[in-house]
């Protein structure tokens, strides 16, 4: 008996030994992930700006020659550098698509929506889109609902969206064929609108649906010398759906065609909502506050839990999102506290630890949701909406 | 005639700019660090200067406050120019007083466009379809960002 009882306790000694070391080797590839993903983001900026030199110099030289600044030209010479200034411009793109992915994985590409006529939006989609669409000889239609009349959108950045579904109907739709764009309101969730574009293409198979709106994705049966870009299109647009409320996904079937649509809220959420943020770090608390009130939330920021309960105390209180390791207060007593005068207040843990030991204490304020904080600025804003739409009334102490 | 200085480290981006604004009229001197950008303006009294915003020695936003602070070249207008697309760039600029933000790559005649709107050449008229056009085919990303 009493050598069965010494190797257990050697046995959960060698145990605790060895998650001590995981948990040790976790934190330092968590954290090496975090310094490399940095690198990584100044290595875009970096890349986006030597390329745009360059391209600067060169497509300015072009326009110049183009001008008959530099003397008059022949016409094979004029069609030759019109050949070179709009392969400044698909590289130019590219690396606008870069900027564009890397500023939304950093949290700097925001969206501002404001009372917006979708008509109008549309029909100035259309117009741009209709030259290109007549020169491939393709039907362009449109179909807005009547009784949309003016939705908060962001209309320079779901113009974008727009724009690049329509781009890439136009790639992929032979000659003679039709894309339509429409919208109604979204059948499955009376609060949000639905925009849909469809074609009559070569479609998408099965195989790619899931994966069409991964970073650098492209499907590679298709001529990519046909297909440009480089993966970063319906990723970057899917991003802006998100930042809105909104979601995106594809129909397609392989020789009919592909019906991409999106969805965007009716109404941004009430300004009364109030959400209580609590970490120690000051940076963090300030990318916090600005995400969140520019989706109209009251945010009231706190650097530890004491400060936070006299801040929030009989107020009306909507969510809170705690950072795991605080000091002073711990957050388990934190979020306690917070329950016991706010029963059934949404809570999320917010960390860049999420197997500490701390988060087993946690854990027994189930429900709760984690984010970790190596989340995207869509994710938080998606993890926000979510547990808001799904909550009752609201918890007033 | 009027002068307008470029102060640019890109010397084929500083030429190119130099031959575009000499074709239109317009006298054009250079420089290609921030202190030279000071030292010319000084001393030429330029009736623009165009700042890049990443230079040698200093930046376009240090040149630009020496050239608002000292007597003979306060109040001259600037348009700051830049192929960074980090954030605050544009705040910044606007707080020194800018007259014109560009990005490059230039569009096409946006240069001259707002050369000739800083020296009160033409009137400002606001392109109705800025919104929409240029337009990134592939992305539908626009190339210009709101300030």
């Amino acid at each position: 008996m009493t050598t069965d009882l010494q190797g257990d306790l050697t046995r959960e000694e060698e145990l605790n030994t060895r998650n001590t070391l995981l948990l040790s080797q976790q934190t330092t590839a968590i954290q090496a992930l975090n310094s490399r993903n940095i690198e990584l983001q100044n290595f875009y900026h970096t890349v986006s700006h030597e390329l745009q030199t360059p391209l600067t110099s060169a497509r300015e030289f072009v326009s110049i020659l183009l001008d008959g600044i530099a003397g008059p030209l022949t016409d094979d010479q004029r069609q030759y550098l019109h050949l070179i200034r709009e392969s400044c411009d698909q590289l130019q793109f590219c690396v606008a698509d870069l900027v564009e992915a890397t500023r939304m994985e950093t949290g700097k590409l925001g969206v501002h929506p404001v009372d917006t006529s979708v008509e109008t939006l549309v029909a100035n989609i259309m117009a741009a889109m209709a030259p290109a669409m007549l020169a491939k000889g393709i039907d362009l239609r449109s179909d807005v609902h009547p009784s949309l009349t003016r939705v908060p959108l962001d209309e320079r950045r779901i113009a974008q969206v727009c724009t690049n579904l329509l781009s890439n109907a136009l790639k992929f739709t032979p000659k003679g064929g039709t894309v339509t764009v429409r919208v109604c309101d979204d059948p499955d969730k009376p609060d949000f609108i639905r925009f849909s574009v469809s074609d009559t293409g070569i479609g998408i198979a099965p195989e790619h649906l899931e994966r069409i709106f991964d970073k650098l994705y492209q499907v590679r049966e298709t001529d990519t010398s046909i297909l440009g870009g480089v993966g970063l299109g319906l990723y970057i647009a899917n991003g802006i759906v998100r930042l809105h409320g909104g979601r995106m996904w594809v129909e397609s079937t392989v020789g009919q065609g592909s019906t991409f649509y999106f969805t965007v809220p009716k109404r941004l959420l009430p300004p009364s909502r109030h959400i209580l943020c609590v970490d120690d770090d000051e940076p963090v608390r300030t990318m916090l506050r600005a995400v969140l009130e520019r989706i109209g939330l009251k945010v009231t920021a706190a650097c530890d839990g004491e400060t936070a309960l006299e801040l929030v105390q009989g107020q009306t209180l909507d969510m809170a999102i705690v950072d795991l390791c605080l000091p002073g207060m711990s957050s388990p007593v934190l979020m306690r506290t917070l329950r016991a005068t706010w029963p059934d207040l949404p809570l999320v843990v917010y960390t860049a630890y999420p197997d500490s030991q701390l988060m087993t204490q946690a854990m027994e304020m189930t429900p709760l949701t984690l984010l970790t904080k190596t989340c995207t600025k869509e994710k938080l804003i998606a993890t926000v909406r979510a547990l808001l739409d799904a909550r009752g009334p609201r918890s007033v102490p | 005639m009027k002068l307008i200085l470029i102060v640019e480290d890109d010397r084929k981006i500083a030429l190119a700019m130099a031959v575009r604004l000499k074709a239109n009229g317009y006298e054009v001197i250079m420089a290609l660090d921030a202190m030279a950008g000071v030292e010319m303006a000084v001393k030429h009294h330029p009736d623009l200067v165009i700042l890049d915003i990443s230079l040698p020695a200093g930046s376009g936003f240090d040149v630009a406050e020496k050239i608002r602070n000292l007597a003979p070249t306060v109040g001259t207008p600037l348009i700051f120019m830049t192929a960074s697309r980090k954030p605050g760039l544009v705040t910044r600029a606007s707080e020194l007083g800018a007259v014109a933000f560009i990005r490059k790559p230039f569009k096409d005649g946006e240069l001259l466009s707002d050369v000739r709107h800083a020296l009160g050449e033409v009137p400002t008229v606001p392109d109705p379809a800025e919104s929409l056009t240029p337009v990134n085919p592939t992305s539908g990303t626009t190339t210009q960002e709101k300030p």
